[in-house]
């Protein structure tokens, strides 16, 4: 073992009662082994007289009540945050009914029933009410609302040969007659009293 | 079953006054956490103070401290004594605190060691009690961080190698040779002061 491993060893108290017992005999003979533990047993009284030493009392009787100030704030703050997140929860979860029931409950009943409203029109009743709705401006989308004006009339599908007879316009009429025909017509109607 | 755990933990050397503190403050008296804090808060900034040389971070690492004891006594299990407990919590915040600083540091590219601002003028009163702090924490921040740690807990904290190898998890050997090595460098470092 080195020198300066014994001196610290003894120093530190580590050393077996015999290494102890030849340390100290070697102490009392060796000049040498004197200077160098002297300078570590400097260091060691320097700690032992520094180690104990007393805080300002005032800084001492400062550190709970800041402490006690934390927790307390820290109790405000969590219980405040959980306020806030019951009231974020609260607010998610009527946001989510209003959501699913515009959504997908009267949504969904809505248009079942729009479908089958439209389902039940025959081809003419169908066609009077896309004139109305066509017709009568915001009157409908007042009562009913946009959205279900919009549905309405995607679903009120007319036979394409009934909606080309509605579309026959004046033109499409005569557009084909001769003067005869048209004289033929037109002494008719007179001899019905029309 | 109670009574068994407090007979064996009486027989166990187990310090009464902090059995009785612990188990009263568990029981709703907040007067008992104030008599453990009280005990212990000058050891905890001590301790916080020679690892990281700075009286705003040991400031902090109290009352992260503290802070525990007051959440976590209750999981405290006696497999230790109170001391080596919260001397386990100090040394761990103390570590944490100073790889904040660090971090600190390097985001503000200051890389010089020295403790600007080491607060000594209220905390000691006496002038030659703060020179030979100053001088001896200048030394102790200059050895590595492990030899550091064993040094303090040894020299200032008063633990046996058993005790600072439970709070640092290293072995006995290797905390031994840090300590021989951190003594040997305070050494060459007072004379070189000295000179």
């Amino acid at each position: 073992m080195k020198t300066e491993e014994r001196i610290i060893k003894y120093l530190d108290n580590d050393l077996t009662s015999e290494e102890k017992t030849a340390f100290e005999r070697e102490l009392k003979s060796s000049e040498e082994l004197k200077r160098e533990f002297e300078k570590y047993s400097i260091i060691k009284e320097k700690i032992k007289n520094k180690k104990n030493l007393k805080l300002n009392p005032d800084y001492l009787n400062s550190i709970l009540p800041e402490f006690h100030n934390k927790v307390h704030s820290g109790k405000k703050e969590t219980l405040r945050r959980g306020l806030s997140y019951a009231f974020d929860l609260i607010l998610i979860f009527l946001i989510g009914i209003t959501v699913q029931k515009i959504l997908f409950n009267n949504s969904d009943k809505e248009r079942n029933d729009l479908e089958k409203f439209t389902q039940s029109l025959n081809d003419n009743q169908k066609l009077d009410l896309l004139e109305s709705l066509n017709g009568s401006d915001d009157l409908y989308n007042i009562i009913l609302g946009k959205e279900y004006v919009d549905l309405l009339e995607n679903d009120l599908v007319v036979n394409e040969d009934v909606l080309k007879t509605y579309d026959i316009g004046y033109k499409d009429l005569i557009g084909n007659l001769s003067d005869n025909d048209v004289e033929k017509i037109y002494n008719e109607l007179l001899n019905r009293n029309i | 079953m109670f009574k068994s755990l407090e007979i064996l933990l009486r027989g166990m050397n187990f310090k009464n006054d902090d059995y009785e503190l612990v188990q009263d403050f568990l029981s709703g008296d907040q007067q008992a956490f104030n008599n453990l804090a009280r005990k212990y808060q000058e050891k905890i900034y001590w301790h916080a103070r020679r690892i990281l040389g700075d009286h705003d971070d040991a400031h902090d690492v109290v009352q992260q401290v503290l802070l525990v004891m007051y959440n976590k006594l209750n999981t405290f299990n006696y497999s230790s004594s109170l001391y080596t407990w919260i001397f386990k919590i100090t040394y761990t915040r103390s570590l944490n605190q100073l790889k904040k600083r660090k971090l600190k540091r390097i985001i503000t590219l200051n890389f010089s060691d020295d403790i600007e601002n080491p607060g000594y003028e209220n905390i000691v009163d006496n002038l030659e009690n703060k020179e030979e702090l100053i001088r001896m924490q200048k030394m102790l921040n200059k050895l590595p961080l492990k030899q550091r740690e064993v040094f303090i807990l040894r020299n200032y904290d008063e633990l046996s190698y058993d005790e600072i190898s439970s709070i640092t998890g290293k072995s006995v050997g290797a905390l031994k040779a840090n300590y021989f090595h951190a003594f040997k460098k305070i050494k060459e470092l007072m004379g070189k002061d000295e000179n």
